[in-house]
């Protein structure tokens, strides 16, 4: 899902969705920088590495091969301090493994955290008040739409800079729809047992950990 | 003295932690759960880690050899993987078009030079995915029968198809070429003159390990994930510093 550097810089209008790109990036990154209290800073960065890791483990996926992102999990459970999170995980990749670059980085940061807050938006009422059977399914819901909304958000980076994008429709369907279905489930599986070890990170009411704590 | 526990042992970022943490002597039935939770999580990442560690969606262009005025190479994902009929753009070292190729089911593909100047190899997909750095060729790697980009060409040599069948108009055969490929640029010995087969074959193995070399170098290590993550974590605790140094001023207003 990362746009590489260069290939935006030599379309049309990509200087527009550049500036664009870093301009979004940047509101977002200060949202969430403004909303990150003391108790934030671990999931932040724990999420932040998590992240890195994962989306730097590369599945082969017929022709080409692509990555999980556990965006939609950010959203979930930090809301816009996704948009920090993301931007020092692909920060990182850019500078580590050189996927993407630095002129890129706002473009790629918008793609990925974008969907991660509306995701959390979306889906943390009903990832809260869901019973445990329940958590599954809508984990499985925002991994797969957090997916949907990167790839429509790359393509649509991509054509808005002028590029031609003849394999838009072919590509989203080939590759970023097992795609979604590979991080749904995997977005499912951590939701699940986050949601049995913390289920306070989802917004539930209740926690018995919470309780536990305060009276230590 | 509660508060202050209370505020690090939330801060903690595993479930595991925090349970060790507060109950030194925990109970046995605190204890499975978390920790089996924390084992299934490491199981988990280990095995996705270890199931493909390399291959990604980054091109890599890789120029194999120069067989007279033919050039062969690869086009591979990163890991290694083939990319299959990808468009193989090709320019000069300023960036004027000297011709396209496309690449075969195994990720080849094989071009004809018809000037003698750089020849820079580069490969791009509609979706935004393309190679990093150009394959390059050095112009002393190309016969020196060759015209020079400013003048008419003396041949009409044509792009070659990917497979390795040769047109009817196959290059020609390379002259012993005065100028030796220089030390510093990647490049194979390409006229097998003296020797023959022996140098055919070193070729074919310095061939090998330049690949091998170029994987290594694309591949995603443990020691980069590593320290990605210390970097993180890092940022993490220096942030924890300035809003601690922070905390007690607000309380204090």
């Amino acid at each position: 899902m990362h746009i590489y550097e260069g290939v935006l810089s030599a379309a049309p209008y990509g200087r527009e969705i550049l500036a664009a790109g870093w301009g979004a990036t940047a509101v977002g990154t200060a949202i969430g920088l403004r909303r990150i209290d003391i108790e934030q800073i671990p999931r932040v960065a724990v999420l932040s590495a998590a992240f890195f890791v994962v989306s730097s483990i590369h599945i082969p996926l017929g022709v080409t091969a692509e990555h999980l992102t556990l965006t939609a999990l950010m959203g979930v459970i930090l809301g816009w301090a996704a948009f920090p999170a993301v931007l020092a995980g692909l920060l990182l990749q850019a500078a580590i493994f050189g996927l993407g670059g630095p002129i890129v980085l706002g473009v790629n940061t918008l793609i990925m955290a974008g969907p991660a807050v509306v995701c959390g938006i979306l889906f943390r009422g009903p990832l809260g008040a869901a019973p445990r059977t329940a958590v599954a399914f809508w984990g499985f819901a925002a991994g797969a739409a957090a997916v949907a909304l990167a790839g429509l958000g790359n393509g649509l980076c991509l054509f808005l800079a002028g590029k031609q994008f003849e394999l838009f429709g072919a590509i989203m369907a080939a590759l970023h729809l097992p795609l979604a279905v590979a991080e749904g489930l995997a977005t499912a599986s951590v939701m699940v047992l986050v949601r049995q070890v913390r289920p306070d990170l989802l917004g539930a009411l209740g926690p018995a950990g919470r309780v536990e704590l305060s009276d230590g | 003295m509660a508060d202050v526990a209370v505020i690090d042992t939330k801060s903690f970022p595993s479930p595991r932690h925090r349970v060790a943490c507060r109950n030194g002597d925990a109970g046995p039935g605190v204890f499975p759960r978390a920790t089996r939770c924390a084992a299934v999580v490491a199981a988990a990442l280990s095995l996705a880690a270890c199931a493909s560690m390399a291959p990604a969606h980054e091109m890599n262009i890789f120029v194999q050899r120069v067989e007279g005025a033919t050039v062969h190479g690869r086009v591979y994902f990163k890991g290694g993987a083939a990319a299959q009929g990808v468009a193989v753009r090709v320019t000069d070292s300023q960036g004027n078009r000297l011709g396209e190729t496309t690449t075969d089911a195994d990720g080849q593909f094989a071009f004809v030079a018809k000037t003698r100047c750089d020849h820079l190899f580069s490969a791009e997909l509609e979706d935004g995915h393309a190679t990093r750095r150009p394959g390059v060729v050095r112009q002393e790697q190309l016969p020196a029968h060759l015209p020079a980009p400013g003048q008419p060409a003396d041949r009409t040599d044509q792009t070659a198809p990917p497979t390795s069948s040769n047109s009817p108009t196959s290059p020609p055969e390379p002259k012993p070429s005065i100028e030796q490929p220089s030390a510093g640029t990647l490049t194979s010995p390409n006229e097998p003159s003296s020797g023959g087969e022996s140098a055919a074959a070193i070729a074919a193995q310095l061939d090998d390990i330049r690949e091998r070399l170029e994987r290594m170098e694309t591949a995603v290590r443990w020691r980069d994930l590593l320290g990605g993550i210390g970097y993180i974590l890092g940022t993490a605790g220096i942030a924890f510093y300035l809003m601690a140094r922070r905390a007690p001023q607000g309380a204090a207003r």
